[in-house]
């Protein structure tokens, strides 16, 4: 962790994020995979709803952490593919949805696409975070 | 005697950015867990003066950890403050008349961060 600095709070929390950015834009990229596989199964019929939980909350944590570590645009991407995922929980009646049938899986691919590119971009060109 | 804050989030990054933050700009001790359960168990032993708590976590999540505070006398009267990204539909519904202070979305800004809290807490 980054050294403190009582005197002025704004250079240490800059300090922090910045010691942390490398980590978090791989901690996002690791989502990116779990995102990934969830769609796969989606697009191939076989999604369980562990399986959609699980990349839910994975865009659902990249939603706050893209946008902490100064990655605004990805956190909206990320909020909107939750959206996706979230809108197909269980039926009405409790039964499990079939995720395929109602996931705009077109509009996620091009979520995730477009996610995995401004992570991997920022990865590559040194980003700083915004803090 | 500086506040006590137990700041609850399963990503040890944002963990850490929270707490960086209510010290460095707050002033505050600040204490962390990783989970619902940690967090009531923490909550329990130390006694802070309040709880950031993050909504969507594996296993013990954000209203199911309130829920667990409020049926034990020694963490009843904390106050809890939802951290969490926006959402909306029928999961902020389920929060509905969960005793909590407030919500601060993520992401959030680590300057502002110890202000909101403040705030809502009417510190």
């Amino acid at each position: 962790m980054a050294a403190l600095s009582a005197e002025d709070p704004e250079q240490a929390i800059r300090s922090v994020l910045h010691s942390l950015t490398a980590s978090a834009l791989r901690t996002n990229l690791a989502r990116c995979l779990v995102l990934d596989s969830a769609l796969t199964a989606l697009e191939q019929g076989r999604c369980t709803d562990p399986v959609r939980l699980e990349a839910e909350q994975a865009a659902h944590q990249m939603v706050g952490s893209a946008g902490t570590f100064g990655f605004p645009h990805v956190s909206d991407l990320a909020g909107e593919l939750e959206q996706l995922l979230a809108e197909n929980g269980a039926s009405a009646d409790g039964t499990p949805a079939n995720p395929g049938d109602r996931v705009d899986l077109t509009r996620a691919r091009q979520l995730l696409a477009q996610i995995q590119a401004e992570l991997t971009s920022g990865s590559a060109g040194g980003h700083q975070p915004a803090g | 005697m500086s506040r006590r804050v137990l700041v609850v989030d399963d990503d040890p990054l944002l963990r850490e950015v929270a707490k960086a933050a209510l010290e460095m700009v707050g002033g505050w001790t600040v204490l962390t867990a990783g989970s619902g359960s940690q967090a009531q168990e923490i909550a329990s032993a130390e006694q802070p003066d309040a709880l950031l708590l993050d909504v969507m976590m594996p296993g013990m999540d954000g209203p199911a950890t309130v829920l667990a505070l409020q049926e034990d006398a020694t963490t009843r009267d904390i106050p809890v403050i939802f951290l969490t990204a926006k959402v909306g539909g029928r999961r902020s519904d389920a929060w509905a008349g969960l005793p909590v202070v407030g919500v601060i979305p993520k992401p959030f800004d680590p300057m502002t961060l110890s202000v909101e809290v403040a705030q809502l807490l009417g510190w």
